[in-house]
This record gives structure tokens, sequence and C-alpha cells, in this order.
């Protein structure tokens, strides 16, 4: 073992008794993306002794710009399970396991529970709260990384009874108020940066180092390089709720009753016979010819199940509430990963 | 007297990275929200977080006299 971690053991402040805490800890990264990517490999290198890896996403094309887990290869793969492969490439004494699955409010607090850290790698702040809540309710901490273009945010939280994420953003936004990565782009820089130093304050948590940078929001910018670290206290009140609650809450977008429309790929399994409504301009590409799309103008029959797509779900969101059909929903997905599953899953 | 705001992600785009509004001194957090509602339209759409002099702060809280710090939460991962 010595070898191996012989440049962290030399450190001062580190040592043989930091290295053996992270052998005998265990890591849960939510999202295999461009911060799960950036993040686990850190932290299999460094020999964290268990990390499980919670993602149901497939790699595709667009993905690979930032997400250096990954290779041309792998893409329609199972991030989760290519992740847990590349992972133990990098370090074969240690235990990995893969979820290739939505991470759920009935399953979030099992996921998580009994485990020393959670890394929140997600794009999207269903999953981020969600995490937040199944967090304080098991007293796990957790550190939480999130991007905008050339910024990026992060923050260690519930850690020894420092704030939690409600502490900073009381409730989740009203559904596509903040874009995501695949709405507006995201500079790959910042996914190593901000991913970086989260790894960086994964490494401390687990090592017990009184450094740990708990209740402070650190931001960067990478236009300007301009970094703050801002101070934010404990909400108690907003701590205890979440922890009385009976079981643990979905989590809702303000503009919950269109949240039930709102479909991963991963449920179009459950869907009998779907067809899919091209709610994009005419013309506009990438072109699908496929037999179960159909453009919006098209008569829809409602003996199906119809479900809008557009280039990031935006677009299909808005038509979901307009059309009136029986059985409608919009997918919530890119539309290469839209297109990947049209390839590679529902045509195979 | 004029505060300087700072902007960021989404509200940067929306207000640009600087701006500035009049208030009294000593006024509650609380009270900033309201004003900021009235005089940057759209930006109650937004939730977000407030900071001074390197700390969030509460709607309970006094202002100083220091920069406001404008943060939305980001998304992408």
């Amino acid at each position: 073992m010595n070898k191996r971690y012989d440049r962290h053991i030399k450190l001062k402040g580190w040592g043989a008794q930091a290295q053996e805490q992270l052998r005998t800890a265990h890591v849960v990264v939510v999202g295999a993306g461009g911060l799960g990517s950036t993040v686990s490999p850190y932290l299999s290198s460094a020999g964290v002794g268990k990390i499980t890896v919670v993602d149901y996403d497939r790699v595709s094309l667009s993905n690979l710009q930032r997400q250096v887990l990954y290779a041309e290869e792998d893409i329609s793969r199972l991030k989760a399970e290519v992740a847990i492969e590349k992972l133990g490439a990098l370090n074969s004494e240690i235990e990995l396991a893969a979820i290739p699955h939505v991470f759920e409010p009935h399953t979030a607090e099992n996921i998580v529970g009994g485990c020393d850290l959670v890394i929140d790698c997600t794009d999207n702040f269903r999953t981020r709260y969600l995490i937040n809540d199944a967090c304080v309710r098991t007293d796990v901490p957790f550190i939480f990384g999130a991007l905008y273009t050339y910024s990026g945010q992060m923050a260690v939280c519930n850690y020894k009874g420092s704030a939690t994420y409600r502490c900073l953003f009381k409730e989740p936004p009203t559904d596509g108020v903040i874009p995501n990565c695949a709405e507006i782009g995201v500079f790959s820089p910042l996914v190593a940066l901000i991913g970086s130093l989260m790894a960086a304050e994964a490494l401390k948590v687990l090592a017990d180092l009184e450094s740990v940078q708990t209740g402070r929001l650190i931001t960067y910018d990478l236009l300007t390089h301009q970094q703050q670290a801002l101070a934010f206290k404990a909400d108690l009140n907003a701590i205890a709720r979440i922890k009385n609650l009976n079981r643990i809450e979905p989590i809702t977008l303000n503009d919950c009753d269109w949240n039930d429309q709102a479909l991963y790929l991963s449920d179009l399994e459950e869907l009998k016979d779907p067809l899919f409504v091209d709610v994009r301009e005419a013309g506009e590409h990438p072109l699908l010819d496929y037999p179960e799309v159909v453009a919006l103008s098209q008569k829809l029959p409602n003996d199906r199940p119809v479900v809008l797509f557009c280039a990031s779900g935006k677009r299909a969101h808005h038509w979901a509430q307009k059309i009136e059909h029986e059985n409608v929903y919009y997918l919530k997905e890119d539309i290469e990963d839209f297109i990947h599953y049209l390839n590679h899953m529902k045509y195979d | 007297m004029e505060y300087r705001l700072n902007f960021y992600g989404p509200l940067e785009e929306l207000f640009g990275a600087h701006g500035t509004i009049e208030l009294q001194e000593g006024i509650r957090f609380a009270e900033l929200r309201e004003k900021l509602t009235v005089a940057f339209k759209g930006l109650d759409a937004y939730p977000y977080t407030l900071a001074q002099d390197g700390a969030m702060k509460s709607d309970e809280e006094e202002l100083s006299t220091g920069a406001i710090e404008v943060f939305p939460p980001f998304s992408g991962g």
C-alpha cells in the first residue's frame, strides 16, 4: 500500500493514518457525467476503499467533450457500468459498485445510508434536493458541485452539523428557469476545475482534516479567474423539517402539475407503444426518420401515449401543457441521447 | 446610499455583471429582496441567495455598506 500511495503519505498533515481512513471509507457518487468523471478517478486512485456510482444514463457523443472517463467505444453503454470498469483499471485494490438506475425517493436513503460521504455530481435540481434530503435524514455529509457555462459552485454540506444545500437555496426553482449544460453549453475545463475542488474536499473529509471548507460556497469564474468563498450558516428549522418527515418526499419543481408528464429515457420502457412527436421547427437538424416519430402538425391518435421531444426538453415541456391529449408526456433529455436511444436500444 | 450589485450565472445574463440600487442604510435583507423585485423585472422568477462582506445573509440581517452579491443556484454537472 505504501508504494502506491507514497506521495500522499509523505504529505505533511496526511500520513499513514489518513491513508488508512481512505481505505476503510465508502463513497457514493451520484451522477457519472462531467463532474462524476472528474471526481471519481481521484477517489479511486487515492485509495478510497469502496466507491458506488449511481447513474441511469448512457454515454453519448456529446458527453465526450468533457466527460473524460469515457471513450468513443463506450457510446450507448451505461455510464455507471463503464465508470466502475475505468475506476477498477486505475486501482484493482478497491471495491466498486454500479447502480445504473435513477436516484429516486424510495431508494435514496438505502443507497446513501451508512456510507461515509456522498458526492453530488448531478445535473438537475430534482436529484440535488433529493440527495440533500437523503443525506440529512441519514446523517451523511455530502459535497455538491454545479456548473453554469464558464462558472461553477461547490460546497461541503451536512458535515459535523454544518449547513446543507437547503440552507443556501431553500426550495428548488421552477422547472426550466435555470438552464442546464444541454441547453446552454459548458466549458470543459470548468468541469475539471470544479470536479477537482470537489475531489480535494472529499479526500479531506475522509481523512478528517481540519481544513475541510464546510459551510462555505466556493465559486469560480473561468473567464475572469474570479474566485469567492462565501460563508453560509445552517438553517436549523430547514434541517429539522427534513429530518422530521415520516418518509422522504419526491422533489417537485413548483410547476409540479406538469412534472408527472416529464420522462427520462429510462422511463420509456414503461410506456406501451409510445408515439414520439417532434415539436421542433420544421427542418431543424438533426432530422429524424423513424417510424415512431411524427411531426407536431400530424393528428395524434388518442389510443397511444404520445411523448413530445425537442432539442433539450424545454419546448416539449411547453407543448405538453398546450396539447389536448389524454396520455401526453415530454422527454427531458438531450436530442442526441434520444437518437442514441432510438438507434441502439429500441431498434436493436 | 447607492449600493453596488454583482449578479452571477443566468442573472448576469439578464441584468449584466453589475448594477446599482438606491437604498436607505440599515435596512434588512428581506426589504432588499422586495426592492430588488421592483427594480429588476424578472428577478422574482429566480431563486437566489444574497451575500455581503464574504457571507450569505438571512432576511433578518441588516445591510452594511459593502457590495451585494446575488447568487442563483446552478444546475449543470
